[in-house]
């Protein structure tokens, strides 16, 4: 019997011809990738040649991938996986921030689990800061993995078990209450429920036993009691530079540390966008004496001694009042344009007078500025603290009336300018620490328990009034910490955590003061969600007259009092009052005024640093300053003398929160503290004070980033200025929007080439900053340092020049040493369309993409540092070391001072540390360049999330690193191939012009000019200070 | 090449009592005997290249990082000695190739001691490309290989890649080059020598050679056929290295006057430093005779020719830069002169343009001091210009905001100062060993150059009362010829 034959079509029986050629081919379709060589193994003419050919490549490759050792790599998977965790994709939660004194409304990024990255909050549910974030509140994720955290309760140095310090410190407390008072002693607390908390540890103690003292490193003190004093009303009221005309800051400075610089950044760069449509711009005046941002933002800078400063609130409020004027043209000038612009302007000062805040009181008063630029429907609740209570706290401890204390969220023994607490704290029955890394009081205390860091907490935090924040936590705990709130419940005898303490605490106190949501739950689940929730406004307060004629004279006195030679003592914008000390990344975040990083100096005017001979020009020597001595009062710093323009000469400033000694790396502690030069009046610290300086034989490294060196060639005559920057002001701007910017038709015009030009098919990313919003506060660096993970190289490799910032921001003066105009400029590969860097790369690592993106491909750099060469812009990075350790080499280093990488020595190589690096972006390793990316991970990100979506990409998709953290929306990114995109718009703007586009490299980065609101013209020459020899 | 020399021409070859013999004898004697100067130079050179060694092991053990270099300099002493090496190595072929074309008779007496310095700049110059890279381990990738990863491949945009073709061809030129002339050398020392290993070694040294006549017309052959390839090797290896800056964007880097200036640059140095070997070789070795004041003199025309043509190109590019009305342009050359780096084109300027201006006189021209001295200063002026070209126009460039300076570490100096080491400890081994000066080439030019030939021309001239004696006449120098 015959087999049965099967056919499955007519095709097959019948053996048709085409059907035949398919079936004998194994592939439907001829394999595209091997084409060639199955051609020749498929056809006849394949020789023994071919064989050979085949045969030597499959046995070398075979033994290539034979012998090449993979690493086993452990990796453990979810046994139950979170719903919400997809690996791959981030998740974000909104919480908040505040920490060392400054809020912000944040998102929190996290990626399987780690959050590695803050965001602003949209601005719906960020109504103070607006979505803008702050350098330290981008920076302050990588102290959540900092290797030198405490991991569990200690008494003294040894490890103990939250049981045994429950039980001892219980014991310790109650017999510190029998005997005397217990004392909390904390920064600033926003959270109502915290506050709640506290009331019933308190309570718990019995009556008269507890006291909650509130001290901010960083002193209002003043502005308090002068409101209380004012108004009755121991708060700071809202100020909305938004709403104001004319601004006049005294000594205030408002967009880099003062108050709520975020929240003010916003607005008041949100008043100064200047546009065709729109050129309303407010005008703001800054009176001061150590330059700040703020200063150097103004319309117009007076620069005067501090002591002027309160000369300057006197004068302006008689002007003001209509009694009298000021010896000084311009204090006279500005009075007059507050009186013209009375009801819609704004003075405020920083100074911790409380006299000088009154009479500022008093000037607004006078203008009618109370319930329109400044509003006390909803007060401040972040700067609470008193000058006295460190006084009260010493002098209880040592009269005994005070037997326990514990600090929250609060450094004294640093932040103090009196010494002798931590001797006094020897007399307590009990000291404890709530730190969760060592500090100066931490050390000083006999027990220490950590509490959790903010992104492992739940919390609550009302920053201004009705304006409720939640926190709640982005990761489980990492170690052995509890919530401080957690504890004191615990010592106050109440059942249940905190947070159910908190959930408890919304339901009585802030659900029935809403009405939109029914139900607590859905009140309580929107509120974690969103991370804010609006309670109506409430609260008035009305100027009561007070005293001010004896402010007035109080004040003059004051400023008489304070002499030739004056120091000011001035929050840095990394660091605060210290507590941002052991932040690497705060560390390396170059002053903007200053451009120093790792330590503080003395600022002092460089042509009095010329007469007395200090050197200027310090580059020549591998940036070794003159040290000088500066004495207070008998207290005294050494600290290198740095040269800014702008400060008035016999004025000299120095950055507080420095110095720092109790900290887990010895090359965090730089700088020297400068609290001890803080003096005290009427019970308040005042950051002016006399002094006297001199000069010592010493000269010390000083790891600045921006050097000064002669740019305009007088002595050549004849030679035009570079245009890096471009400024205008607005006077000329409203006559021709082109003004300051003319030269660049021409430079458009003369772009002609013979090459080939690129093509961008799909999408082309372009940037345009906008120099007169950008304030130069250094957000954007932090962000795309925590977002790109580039590395923190430490104070040797920045002396070296070898910063790795893949953004900076350029600072360039004009006008007069003694008071110049200044133009920030944030500097980023430009992404040229007509790359230098490109064509000179031998192996192709650094190449165009057809979306415009000026792209690095890391494992094909050899670096040989052509293209940084060549980078007109010189924003390429080059890796010197194992900075992250990357290599696939060991570690190399760590035997010899000259190979001292920081960032091992800092504990940035730690697996802990390093869970902080963003999984998207490759972290390279020694010998390779690097350089901005535009954030190509978010734009493949927001790409695919669209095409998921199935729609075109829209603007609004993709928001770059830098520009999401920006407080003053200076940077717009999108696609310039979308007609519609903000982008594109912004350049064809006249005011648009790209840097140093005679060299026709085509930067895809574009500027906007500066604007000043001023009628007078200042010679817009970029000047050089430092060659101007007396 | 026999002609007719006239007899007021200075001889190329002093002494009487030359002959062919002694011609032999002179040139393989510091082959054949032990000095004790040779094994102290040995040494202290060789702990030099140990050292050199050593601090490259340390740059790629810890990283670039160990060099002065910051976000600003990119390139210092890296580049500064790779270019200067190559120009060094740009006499060898020049004297071999171009003076063999145009039968400049005085090239037999240095051409093998510059083709071997040649060679040892080529291997110094080509240490500081492979070793500036982030990463060395990498190197390969410059190669255009086929490879699996893809497309990719070289960029032939990149002056450094054409670098690398420029050298490498360079190289292997100057290798077969100068080889193929050691052939008949090496066959006559294997025939002098006196011990097996040594004639073993010789031996295959020499490839058998043989010496016949078949073997000489090839030998000759190749010869001009080398000479025809480097020729054009000459001009264009610096014109290339030139091009790495020329092609770039930089102020001070972006010229057009870089490949003439370059290569007559290159020269320049190139000839100082064969005369700085070649001074002190024939006092070493006992050369006199064969590399006379003549040689030096021939030379030092020629560097006073190049180092003028240098003089006048540093002019070009300053009367340029101020011609061009280009602001960057402009201060570039204002911070060259009168910028942080004003020390580095002060030393620039006085050893190039001004010191080689003394050899327009004829009595320090054939001043075996000047001579000595003004070629230190030279190759001191020549490492100058490139440093001054590399790194003040790096520092100092477009946007002041990023200006920075540079320093030179342990390790930067400890590899240039080591490379000169292994330079010299290559060319003391090449001396001892090998025949330093080419020996039958000399031989050729013996009957026509000498003090003994023209000597027994005059004598053979007298005696005929005025009639012609050729340069075939045979005579008492043709005895005991080994050729």
């Amino acid at each position: 019997m015959s087999e049965k034959i099967y056919w499955k079509g007519i095709e097959e029986k019948e053996q048709l011809e085409g059907y035949r050629a398919i079936a004998e081919k194994e592939f439907a379709e001829e394999l595209p990738i091997l084409g060639s060589i199955t051609e020749s193994l498929t056809t006849e003419k394949s020789s023994r040649k071919d064989f050979l050919k085949m045969l030597g490549f499959s046995t070398t490759a075979a033994v290539i991938a034979a012998s090449c050792e993979m690493p086993v790599r452990k990796s453990i998977p979810y046994i139950w996986r979170p719903e919400e965790i997809a690996p791959g994709i981030a998740n974000y939660y909104a919480t908040t921030f505040y920490q060392g004194g400054d809020y912000g409304a944040v998102l929190v990024k996290t990626r399987e689990g780690r959050p590695i990255k803050i965001e602003g909050r949209a601005t719906k549910n960020a109504r103070i800061t607006k979505g803008g974030t702050s350098a330290r509140a981008q920076a302050s994720v990588l102290s959540l993995y900092d290797g030198a955290r405490f991991r569990n309760p200690k008494r003294g140095k040894e490890n103990i078990t939250w049981e045994v310090a429950d039980k001892e410190i219980g014991e310790k407390l109650k017999a510190a209450a029998a005997s005397g008072k217990v004392v909390l002693f904390s920064s600033s607390v926003i959270s109502p429920s915290t506050k709640a908390v506290i009331a019933e540890f308190g309570n718990s103690l019995g009556a008269g036993k507890f006291e909650h003292l509130v001290h901010d490193g960083i002193s209002y003190s003043g502005i308090l009691d002068a409101n209380e004093k004012s108004f009755g009303k121991r708060l700071i009221p809202s100020y909305n530079f938004g709403a104001a005309k004319v601004i006049v800051g005294v000594g205030a400075d408002f967009l880099g540390t003062w108050l709520s610089p975020v929240e003010f950044a916003k607005d008041y760069s949100a008043k100064r966008k200047v546009s065709k449509e729109s050129s309303d711009m407010s005008r703001h005046i800054q009176i001061e004496s150590v330059p700040t941002i703020t200063g150097y933002k103004a319309d117009t800078r007076i620069s005067v001694k501090p002591s002027e400063e309160l000369t300057a609130l006197v004068d302006l409020y008689n002007i003001v009042s209509g009694s009298g004027s000021s010896k000084n043209e311009k204090i006279n000038k500005a009075g007059k344009e507050l009186l013209e612009a009375k009801g819609s302007s704004l003075v405020v000062t920083g100074s911790n007078d409380v006299n000088a805040q009154i009479v500022a009181n008093a000037i607004n008063n006078a203008l009618g500025n109370y319930g329109t630029t400044i509003t006390w429907d909803r007060p401040y609740n972040t700067k609470q603290g008193s000058d006295k209570a460190i006084a009260s706290l010493i002098e209880g401890l040592n009269n005994g009336s005070i037997k326990g204390v514990l600090f929250y969220e609060s450094n004294p023994v640093f932040t103090s300018p009196v010494k002798g607490l931590a001797d006094a704290l020897k007399k307590a029955e009990v000291s404890v620490s709530f730190a969760n890394r060592v500090d100066e009081t931490s050390i000083a205390c006999s027990y220490i328990l950590p509490d959790n860091h903010w992104l492992e907490s739940w919390n609550d935090a009302e920053p201004k009034a009705g304006i409720l924040n939640t926190t709640q936590p982005t990761i489980s705990k990492l170690f052995d910490t509890r919530q401080v709130q957690d504890t004191l419940l615990k010592w106050a005898g109440k059942e249940g955590t905190y947070y159910e303490f908190l959930q408890k605490y919304w339901e009585a106190n802030f659900y029935g003061k809403q009405s939109t949501y029914n139900g607590f739950w859905a009140f309580w689940d929107n509120a974690i969600a969103d991370g804010e929730v609006e309670l109506p406004a409430s609260g008035t307060a009305s100027f009561n007259g007070g005293d001010v004629a004896g402010a007035v004279s109080a004040l003059s006195a004051t400023a008489s009092s304070l002499g030739d030679v004056q120091v000011k003592l001035y929050e840095s914008i990394a660091i605060g009052d210290g507590y941002w000390g052991d932040n690497p990344f705060l560390q390396e975040l170059p002053d903007p005024v200053s451009k120093v990083t790792w330590g503080n100096y003395i600022i002092a005017n460089p042509s009095w640093m010329n007469k007395n001979g200090y050197n200027l020009d310090p580059d020549f020597k591998a940036k070794e300053y003159a040290v000088a001595k500066l004495t207070v009062n008998g207290a005294s710093v050494e600290l290198p003398v740095v040269g800014v323009p702008g400060t008035p000469v016999g004025v000299f400033g120095v950055a507080l929160g420095y110095g720092r000694e109790a900290v887990a790396h010895p090359e965090l502690s730089v700088g020297k503290s400068a609290f001890a030069l803080l003096t005290s009046k009427d019970g308040n610290v005042t950051d002016v004070a006399k002094a006297t300086i001199e000069k010592t034989s010493k000269v010390e490294k000083v790891a600045i980033t921006q050097t000064h060196f002669n740019i305009t060639m007088k002595d050549l005559g004849g030679i035009k200025t570079r245009k890096t920057v471009k400024e205008t002001t607005l006077h000329e701007y409203k006559k021709d929007p082109a003004a300051g910017n003319e030269d660049r038709k021409e430079i458009l015009e003369e772009m002609v080439t013979l090459y080939y030009e690129h093509e961008y098919p799909g999408h082309h990313w372009s940037m345009v900053v906008d120099l007169n919003s950008c304030t130069g506060c250094g957000a954007c660096v932090t962000a795309c340092n925590v977002e790109n993970n580039v590395p923190v190289v430490g104070k040797d490799q920045v002396t070296r020049s070898r910063e790795m910032h893949w953004m900076r921001i350029d600072r360039y003066y004009t006008g007069e040493t003694d008071n110049p105009d200044v133009v920030f400029q944030p500097m980023l590969c430009q992404h040229c369309d007509n790359a230098p860097c490109e064509n000179v790369c031998p192996v192709a690592a650094t190449n165009h993409s057809s979306e415009g993106l000026n792209q690095m491909a890391y494992n094909r750099c050899i670096g040989t540092r052509y293209c940084a060469n060549n980078c007109p812009y010189k924003v390429r990075r080059f890796n010197w070391y194992d900075f992250q350790q990357a290599d696939a080499f060991d570690k190399q280093y760590g035997t010899s001072n000259d190979m001292n990488v920081a960032s091992e020595t800092l504990g940035l190589h730690e697996p802990l540390t390093r869970m902080v690096l963003n999984p998207d972006v490759t972290v390279r390793s020694r010998g390779v360049m690097e350089k901005c990316s535009f954030c190509v991970q978010r734009l493949q990100g927001g790409k695919l999330n669209a095409k998921k979506e199935n729609r075109i990409l829209k603007d609004s998709d993709i928001v770059v690193a830098c520009q999401s953290a920006c407080p003053a929306d200076a940077i717009t990114f999108g696609d310039r191939n979308n007609k519609e995109s903000a982008v594109t718009k912004l350049f064809h703007d006249e005011r648009a012009f790209g840097v140093i586009e005679e060299t026709h490299s085509m930067p895809n980065v574009l500027y906007l000019t500066q604007v000043r609101n001023r009628e007078e013209e200042k010679n817009y020459q970029v000047i050089d200070y430092y060659h101007e020899k007396a | 090449m026999h002609a007719y020399e006239s007899e007021f021409r200075e001889p190329l070859i002093n002494g009487l009592d030359k002959t062919y013999t002694k011609i032999t004898d002179d040139l393989v004697a510091p082959t054949e005997r032990n000095s004790t100067m040779w094994w102290i130079a040995i040494l202290l050179t060789g702990a030099g290249a140990a050292f050199f060694v050593f601090c490259l092991g340390w740059t790629v053990w810890f990283g670039i990082g160990t060099w002065g270099l910051n976000k600003t300099v990119g390139w210092a002493w890296d580049i500064t000695n790779f270019v200067w090496w190559i120009g060094i190595g740009h006499a060898g072929t020049l004297i071999s190739a171009i003076l063999l074309l145009f039968r400049q008779r005085y090239r037999t007496g240095i051409n093998r001691a510059a083709e071997a310095m040649t060679i040892f700049a080529v291997i110094c110059a080509g240490m500081f490309p492979i070793f500036h890279m982030g990463r060395v381990w990498d190197a390969g990738f410059i190669f255009p290989l086929p490879n699996t990863r893809g497309p990719l491949w070289v960029n032939f945009n990149s002056p450094l890649l054409w670098d690398v073709f420029a050298i490498s061809t360079y190289f292997s030129v100057s290798l077969l080059f100068w080889y193929s002339g050691l052939m008949p050398d090496f066959g006559t020392i294997r025939d002098r020598s006196k011990g097996k290993l040594r004639k073993y070694i010789y031996n295959i040294l020499s490839f058998g050679w043989q010496g016949s006549a078949k073997q000489w017309q090839r030998f000759e052959s190749l010869s001009l056929v080398l000479a025809g390839l480097s020729t054009p090797l000459v001009l264009s290896v610096h014109t290339i290295v030139s091009f790495d800056f020329a092609t770039s964007v930089i102020p001070g880097w972006h010229t057009t006057i870089f490949p003439p200036y370059f290569v007559a640059g290159a020269i320049f140095s190139g000839f100082a430093m064969v005369e700085t070997l070649m001074l002190i070789s024939r006092k070493l070795f006992s050369l006199e005779d064969y590399i006379t004041i003549n040689h030096i003199e021939s030379m030092n025309k020629i560097i006073v020719l190049t180092g003028s043509i240098v003089g006048i190109a540093y002019l070009t590019e300053l009367f340029i830069a101020w011609y061009s009305g280009y602001l960057y342009e402009q201060f570039a050359f204002y911070n060259r002169i009168l910028g942080k780096y004003f020390w580095a084109y002060i030393m620039m300027m006085s050893c190039n343009v001004i010191s080689p201006q003394f050899y327009w006189f004829k009595p320090l021209r054939r001043n075996l001091y000047v001579t000595f001295i003004l070629s230190i200063f030279v190759n001191i002026g020549m490492w100058f210009e490139r440093f001054v070209i590399i790194v003040t126009s790096l520092a100092d460039d477009y946007l002041p905001s990023s200006w920075a300076y540079f320093s030179p570490t342990w390790v930067d100096i400890g590899i240039y100062t080591g490379s000169i080491s292994v330079f010299l400890f290559l060319f003391l081994l090449f001396s001892r060993f090998f025949p330093s000066i080419a020996i039958a080439e000399v031989k050729a030019i013996f009957r026509i150059s000498s003090e003994a030939a023209k000597a027994e021309r005059a004598k053979a001239e007298k005696a005929t009362h005025g009639g012609y004696v050729g340069a075939y006449t045979v005579g008492p120098l043709d005895k005991d010829s080994r050729g």
